[in-house]
């Protein structure tokens, strides 16, 4: 208990803690017949011990036990009654003697704890009671209790129980002296194992029968006044009680805090009372007490866990709300919701306050007061929220501004349901200056999940410079919704999740329906099994049936009426997890046997099934084996894209920037050994098909650059022949704030981060900067993508054209302890300063960027000038130097708020 | 060619193949039936599929001795009253030797669990509902507990048993890790991939007995539900128009 203390206290925890029940045992001189029948007067002038709860929740349960007793000066007797559920008691079975495991029967135990020491007695509905003592009980620490029966300890002097309908009752003696001495402690629990409702008197936060702390004081006094409670005291809005009580004694009700009045009329108090929610996540309480002669001969308490619903910001940047004023932008919170209700999604009619200063507008959300706060007019809004769930952005909230950029302040959120109120929390925010920003011609820039539903909404995205929006959908409104951003100048990506035929629904999972209802679709593994993947099957990469022509057949239907032709997919580990142990379907190896005599004509063909028991042994073999899965699987697609080409490459179709019809697909799954190609079916087969892939920064901007820069190395290295079109996918912040899970980093964090990565991407060679996702995007991030598009727009020539130049810095290489692709390691021979160029005619585009140090530094920048040229800064215009020919370096500084810079330089005549 | 497929578990769905129809969960059903008081005293329910029902091609069995398919002996496991306690507080089916055994030593089937403390084992049978000859297919992954052995056999007509696996044969299952934050949750799943010809008056059998000659105390799974469709057992049938 101390224990707990100093945690509650610690933690700061608003729980009220628990004071205990009181019990007082009085005095009797009348001896009842223990036939089990609780029928004598002596009974009724005993305090009820009832009201028994589930631990945990601390409902009342719905089985509920009444417990009596009185003493006599030498013993003490006591009775108890049990309602039990309908048609139970029917088959009740033989007595057990003395044995413990009755508690899995419909049984009643009595916990008498002394100081060391305790006595238990357990009575079950067919008539067998277990007594026993343990002495080494620690009250105050249940983790040192030793709970060794003494069975040989017997206490029950008389005994007896009875059944009547669906309730049973029992009567019992035992000496006085056989309780321990001293203080006494007492619960009673009601064992109900088979039915999933056993109960406490005493509240309990979790089964744990063997801890006393909560258990109640139990005291012998000379009289007590019969009590019995008629209504339980309830915690659940319009709520009431009712109590019977004998002589001049008094019932009182406490919730709350507060005390009720009561209602007397013929010896019973009635109390009516409203239960209001409180602020904060504190337990709603109520004290039943009873008062003779001046004492507190009786307490029960009732505590019922608030229910409660607490709203999160989830999409702000950092700790701020950033709002604009400059392009009349919407700024939306997406909420993590939380409730401790049974269910996922409750209707709690819960509503969300906004205290906003003067100039913001909460859109969706009605005016319900004005206050003064801090010498400043603050608005109150309120928003409905009939359903809550436990997930992130089912329910957002959306704000506009008219104050100026740069403003800043405070909002003040807080939430009602019914039960509780969440206090009230600040959140900073600021106005945001974006400037409106034409798109760039060819280079795409957009936002994953942009799905606009016209093209109103489209122009205002706009502004910030996207020039791409995906499209989904089978309906004439799609096909419309294409041809007018077409022709507003928009390029579309069908998809951004495409796969065949599952655009709208099942996304490219949709894949799945094809192997369920074609076994030819299914991959199957070396015993010749269906490779199953979780809920679905693995898809052969031989298929080429019915659903894959029907499929490709609508899907090129619908392109030609909206006039598309972009495919985006996102092919991720799920399409072909398991690659490796498949794939041994009848059609694969006849396709195998025909490879390989084109391929071998004078060696033997091989048997899959015999040299892929033991690969290593069959190294040869292997690798042609993965050699022919992989390019198998690349003509999957490449099948696909061949259908798509034929019908879709005029001029009238084309939706990107690119020639003809267009595969794009998200994440290159670093197929960079045998092993994982065999595993991905990924070689460069793949990407001759897919030559335009998307690569995720979603970490830091260096965590992400020196991966996305191993990646452009090992690609170059292990498949030159392909040229591979990237598309830079940025989140616009680090996912999980970059401080844990896959994504989590070691570098330090920057305002302009991911202005700094546009930067970046214009100098890789890269075609696009396409947002992963939309529901992510705050203001901040979108100047600067916004930012990063105006620079863009500058030398949108040199980044779609140019071709890469040695650019270097005089700084050495350092070793970098990161969390490359989510583990931790050390990377040698790392860069300190990210230095590239990219060349076209007579200008070179070159970007410097250090994301680690991030104090200011100067850098030589290693170039071999051809001929006399003019640096200039891309971003302020400034002449930074004019060189010589032959010159081998220029120098730059990186203050600490401009970790990236680009340098145009243009040759003199 | 004309298809008709069985599922037995998944949504009862209608795929985008127009010519096969699904039937739900038969335990869907099961229960449908036990709480609806039609299976009182029987071992049997009907399968569904979309309207047509086809009554009592499910049993349910124990098996009372033997330890192969060509010796066991099974008796019926019959529903017992929706209105036993356990069964209404619960909402589980339970399925006992007689009326009168409704404890838990006794072999049942409560939900997807199969307490046979005192008996050989459990089985449950699927009848060609069809009545004519026609080929059958055997799909999916019928998960079991480690310490039961499976078999899956056709016991035909004239009393000849065809077995289709046993997972004695440690290529017959595969197991699936889960991995959870403290330990790793291992799942068995024997592999069914089977086709048969199924004529009238045969019965595909789903049996199990302990893999050691002894259960667990605390009874054992064996699934005909469970874990997304693909994992389940899937019977197609087909039969020539």
């Amino acid at each position: 208990m101390k224990l707990k203390l100093l945690f509650a206290v610690l933690l700061g925890v608003t729980h009220v803690l628990y004071a205990g029940n009181i019990l007082s045992i009085g005095k009797s001189s009348e001896i009842p017949v223990i036939d089990g029948k609780i029928n004598e007067k002596c009974w009724e002038d005993t305090l009820a011990v009832t009201g028994f709860t589930l631990p945990g929740s601390l409902k009342y349960a719905q089985y509920q036990s009444e417990v009596r007793m009185f003493h006599n000066g030498n013993y003490l007797y006591g009775a108890i009654c049990c309602q039990s559920p309908s048609g139970s008691l029917n088959n009740r079975q033989v007595p057990l003697q003395d044995n413990p495991a009755i508690w899995k029967n419909d049984a009643l135990e009595l916990f008498f704890v002394g100081k060391g020491e305790a006595r238990q007695l357990i009575i079950d509905s067919n008539g067998s009671y277990f007594d026993a003592a343990s002495r080494q009980v620690v009250v105050e620490d249940s983790f040192n209790t030793v709970w060794r029966h003494d069975k040989k300890f017997a206490v029950v002097e008389k005994f007896a129980v009875e059944t009547a309908g669906d309730s049973w009752s029992a009567e019992f003696v035992i000496p006085l002296a056989a309780l321990p001495a001293g203080e006494l402690r007492f619960n009673a629990i009601r064992d109900m194992p088979k039915a999933a409702e056993s109960s406490s008197w005493a509240l309990m936060e979790a089964p744990r029968w063997w801890e006393f702390d909560t258990a109640a004081e139990m005291i012998f006094v000379d009289r007590v006044p019969g009590m019995k409670i008629e209504v339980l005291p309830q915690l659940t809005g319009e709520s009431r009680a009712a109590v019977k009580i004998a002589g001049d004694a008094q019932a009182e009700l406490l919730v709350q805090g507060k005390k009720i009045p009561g209602n007397i009329s013929n010896e019973v108090t009635a109390f009516t009372y409203s239960v209001t929610p409180e602020t904060g996540y504190k337990s709603m309480r109520l004290i039943l007490r009873v008062i003779a002669g001046g004492k507190v001969v009786y307490s029960f308490e009732h505590e019922k866990p608030t229910g409660y619903v607490k709203f999160t910001p989830i999409n702000l940047s950092g700790k701020t709300l950033c709002l604009n004023s400059s392009l009349n932008l919407e700024s939306n919170i997406g909420w993590e919701t939380r409730h401790n209700y049974q269910g996922f999604k409750v209707k709690k009619n819960t509503r969300l306050h906004f205290l906003v200063p003067e100039g913001i507008v909460v859109s969706k959300a009605q005016i319900t007061g004005e206050i003064n706060r801090d010498w400043q007019k603050y608005i109150r809004y309120t928003q409905d929220v009939p359903w809550v769930y436990n997930g992130r952005f089912w329910i957002k909230s959306f704000f506009t501004t008219t104050l100026p950029s740069g403003s800043r302040g405070k909002i003040y959120y807080s939430s009602e349901c019914p039960d509780s109120i969440q206090p009230e929390i600040a959140i900073e925010f600021e106005v945001v200056d974006i400037k409106e920003v034409a798109p760039p011609e060819k280079f795409i820039t957009g936002h994953y999940d942009n799905w606009v539903p016209t093209l109103q909404a489209a122009m205002v995205w706009k502004k910030t410079g996207s020039n791409t929006f995906p499209l989904r959908g089978n309906r004439q409104h799609s096909i419309d919704l294409a041809r007018e951003l077409k022709k507003a100048g928009f390029y579309i990506r069908r998809g951004d999740y495409f796969w065949p035929d599952g655009v709208y629904q099942g996304g490219a999972r949709n894949f799945s329906k094809w192997a369920e209802n074609d076994r030819q679709a299914r991959a199957r593994d070396i015993a010749g099994y269906y490779i199953a993947n979780g809920n679905d099957f693995q898809i052969s990469p031989a298929y080429r049936g019915k659903f894959y022509d029907e499929a490709i057949a609508k899907e090129i239907e619908f392109c030609k009426k909206a006039g598309i032709n972009w495919m985006a997919f996102d092919l991720e580990n799920y399409i072909q997890p398991r690659g490796n142990i498949g794939d041994f379907s009848p059609r694969t190896l006849g396709l195998f046997r025909e490879y390989w005599q084109k391929k071998f004509p004078d060696k033997a063909i091989p048997d899959p099934k015999q040299f892929e028991k033991t690969p290593e042994k069959f190294p040869f073999e292997h690798q042609q084996w993965v050699n022919f899965k992989c390019a198998l699987w690349a003509d999957f697609f490449g099948e696909m894209k061949r259908r798509f080409a034929k019908e879709l490459s005029g001029s009238e179709f084309q939706s990107s920037p690119f020639d003809g019809a267009v595969f794009s697909d998200w994440n290159t799954e670093r197929p960079f050994t045998l092993e994982r190609q065999n595993q991905t079916l990924r070689n460069a087969e793949y990407f001759k098909v897919f030559n335009i892939m998307e690569l995720d920064a979603y970490s830091s901007i260096d965590r992400n650059l020196r991966e996305i820069e191993w990646q452009f190395s090992m690609m170059e290295k292990l498949f030159p022949e392909v040229k591979v079109q990237w598309i830079i996918t940025p989140s616009p912040d680090r996912l999980n704030n970059g401080s844990w899970g896959f994504y989590i980093t070691t570098a330090p964090r920057m305002k302009d981060e991911r202005k700094y990565l546009f930067m970046e991407t214009m100098t890789m060679g890269a075609k696009g900067f396409y947002t992963w996702y939309t529901p992510f995007i705050t203001m901040d991030y979108l100047r600067q993508f916004a930012e990063g598009v105006a620079l863009l727009n500058k030398v949108e020539k040199i980044v779609l054209n140019g071709t890469l130049v040695k650019v270097e810095s005089d700084l050495p290489a350092i070793d970098v302890e990161e969390y490359f692709f989510g583990q931790k390691s050390v990377w040698k021979n790392q860069k300190q300063v990210f230095t590239r160029g990219l060349k076209y005619g007579d200008q070179t585009l070159i970007s410097v960027g250090e994301y680690r140090n991030l104090q200011e530094m100067t850098v030589e920048v290693k170039f071999d000038f051809e001929s006399d040229t003019t640096i200039r800064d891309l971003e302020t215009e400034e002449i930074i130097a004019e060189v010589r020919q032959g010159a081998k370096s220029f120098t730059v500084k990186l203050p600490k708020d401009r970790r990236c810079r680009l340098f145009l330089l243009t040759q003199k005549d | 060619m004309k298809k008709i497929i069985l599922l037995f578990a998944g949504l009862g769905i209608l795929t985008a193949a127009a010519a096969e129809i699904r039937f739900a969960d038969p335990m869907i059903q099961l229960k449908k039936d036990f709480f609806a008081g039609k299976m009182t005293g029987k071992n049997s329910h009907a399968a569904v599929a979309g309207k047509q029902e086809f009554p009592d091609c499910w049993k349910y069995y124990y098996i009372a001795s033997g330890d192969k398919p060509e010796n066991f002996v099974l008796q019926p496991l019959n529903a017992i009253s929706p209105d036993l306690p356990v069964a209404k507080l619960w909402n589980k089916v339970i399925l006992a030797p007689s009326a009168t055994d409704k404890k838990f030593e006794y072999p049942a089937f409560i939900d997807i669990y199969f307490y046979p403390k005192s008996k050989m084992g459990g089985a449950y049978s699927f009848t060609n509902p069809l009545n004519k000859k026609c080929k059958l297919y055997l799909e999916g992954n019928l998960r079991r507990e480690k310490s039961v052995r499976a078999f899956v056999y056709i016991k035909r007509a004239d009393g000849t048993i065809k077995l289709l696996t046993d997972d004695m044969d440690s290529d017959a299952w595969q197991h699936q890790e889960t991995k959870l934050k403290d330990r790793t949750l291992v799942r068995h799943y024997l592999k069914l991939q089977f086709e048969e010809e199924f004529n009238p008056g045969d019965i595909l059998v789903m049996a199990c007995t302990p893999r050691d000659g002894k259960f667990p105390a605390k009874g054992y799974i064996f699934s005909i539900s469970g874990w997304g469709a693909k994992w389940n057992p899937v019977i197609s049938l087909e039969t020539a128009e």
